[in-house]
């Protein structure tokens, strides 16, 4: 069952002290995996890896997140914090994510 | 027109006491709620049903047609009807002179329904998915499915309306199975007990003339929608209550009409070794990926209203992924496949 336009906008930006799912997605814990569906357009998505360790920061903000990356991954500090912002942009653009509101998520 | 006297059964073992003035009410309920034979442990979680001939003064708010600013919403799609949700305080509410808001409590939900007579048929879809998430908060999980047993396992069949479903299970049932749902039951998740919902199978006529001409001559009733409804009994195959699930099947239709593009089973969807039947080209049998597992157990299952029961189901899904294969089984263009495509029953497999 779909919900409406009454939920969060997608893609806002704001102030925020992180990110938060989306609450229209459906968010699967496989394990090795996480898989978020999207029950209004039917699309899925997976994140493994180093996407899925850095959703788990997100709550915290993309600065967590990037600490989360150069702790877990053998990978340069600017590069976690690139990749980050891709992810959270790439997570915005497909409405998976709204910013919590709040404070500057900004690293 | 009978005073209200409360209806009293279990749904899969919780309490519904119901208090409805509405005779054609009452009787939906009793033919589309309550099944016999369903053995399930009691359990704690209590519906309470009662219609009120109005809006009733001690609801929080008028009715919510006027929606407002800041008022969350939920919009619930039906054949032919779509119903807007507001939630007002701890109730979510429908409709406007006539209808209907759910309370969810831990221990249990309750239902209010009003002026019945200028709702119908939106309140009776509107008392459906009210009663729909009652029990889906007190822990259980539809399944829209065909749904067929053998000796003690069940095999949940799952497609898009028009792939063949009811044709399938038909098949089935003659070659051995017994139906345990022809399009809804309930599964306990944590027994992985399927409960069946439905009394028989429902046909559009022209699928009964070109594959089951035999069961023309069947007592058929016609339904409001235009489809025939024949019992289980007057098949020759009585109804299984219950069954513990032991796979689903998604059913995909191999077609080359551009509208199997349309089915985002068609493409990509599937991992590990296909399992071609040599007696049936044509047809595979493929273990889905554990994503795609997801996209088909929430096809079959719907989208909870509450968050919070979307995530509790959620968070069952795994262990659901853990324990039940699930397969698609791709069928040819034309009449439904053969039922050699599943196991034979007693086979163990």
């Amino acid at each position: 069952m779909p919900r409406t336009d009454e939920l969060p906008e997608r893609g806002r930006v704001g102030a925020s002290t992180g990110y938060v799912p989306h609450p229209g997605i459906i968010v699967t814990d496989l394990g090795d995996e996480l898989v978020l569906f999207d029950p209004t357009n039917g699309e899925m998505y997976a994140l493994q890896g180093p996407g899925r360790v850095a959703w788990s920061a997100l709550g915290e903000g993309e600065a967590a997140a990037v600490d989360a990356l150069v702790t877990r991954f053998e990978v340069e500090r600017e590069q976690a914090a690139a990749d980050v912002a891709a992810l959270v942009r790439d997570l915005l653009q497909a409405g998976l994510i709204v910013e919590r509101p709040g404070g500057d998520a900004r690293p | 027109m009978p005073g209200p006297e409360p209806l009293e059964f279990p749904l899969i073992g919780r309490p519904l006491r119901a208090r409805l003035r509405t005779p054609a009410l009452h009787d939906w309920l009793v033919d589309r709620w309550q099944f016999e034979g369903h053995r399930a442990a009691p359990h704690p979680y209590r519906i309470t049903l009662d219609e009120e001939r109005h809006l009733p003064a001690d609801l929080p708010a008028p009715h919510p047609g006027a929606g407002g600013a800041g008022a969350e919403a939920f919009a619930a799609e039906l054949p032919g009807i779509r119903l807007r949700w507001w939630q007002r305080g701890p109730w979510w509410w429908t409709g406007g002179e006539g209808g209907a808001a759910i309370r969810f409590d831990p221990d249990g939900a309750r239902i209010r329904i009003w002026n019945a007579g200028a709702a119908s048929p939106d309140l009776t879809a509107a008392l459906y998915l009210a009663l729909n998430e009652a029990l889906r908060a007190s822990g259980l999980i539809p399944l829209h499915a065909a749904v067929v047993v053998n000796d003690s396992d069940a095999v949940a069949l799952i497609a898009p309306s028009g792939t063949g479903k009811t044709t399938t299970l038909l098949r089935l049932l003659t070659a051995g199975w017994a139906p345990l749902a022809e399009d809804l039951s309930w599964l306990d998740p944590e027994s992985l007990t399927l409960y069946g919902w439905d009394r028989g199978i429902r046909l559009w006529p022209p699928s009964i003339e070109t594959f089951f001409p035999h069961l023309a001559s069947a007592p058929w009733r016609t339904d409001p929608d235009g489809k025939l409804f024949l019992a289980y009994d007057a098949l020759g195959a009585p109804r299984v209550p219950q069954a513990r699930l032991a796979r689903i099947i998604r059913l995909a239709r191999r077609t080359n009409d551009r509208r199997a593009n349309a089915d985002p089973l068609a493409p990509h969807a599937t991992e590990g070794a296909a399992l071609p039947r040599g007696d049936q080209p044509g047809t595979s049998l493929t273990r889905l990926s554990p994503q795609e597992s997801v996209r088909v157990f929430w096809e079959a299952t719907g989208v909870p209203m509450l968050p919070a029961t979307r995530a509790a189901v959620a968070g069952r899904l795994p262990e659901i992924l853990r324990t039940i294969p699930f397969w698609r089984l791709e069928l040819p263009e034309g009449p439904a496949p053969l039922p050699s495509l599943l196991p034979p029953p007693g086979s163990g497999n």
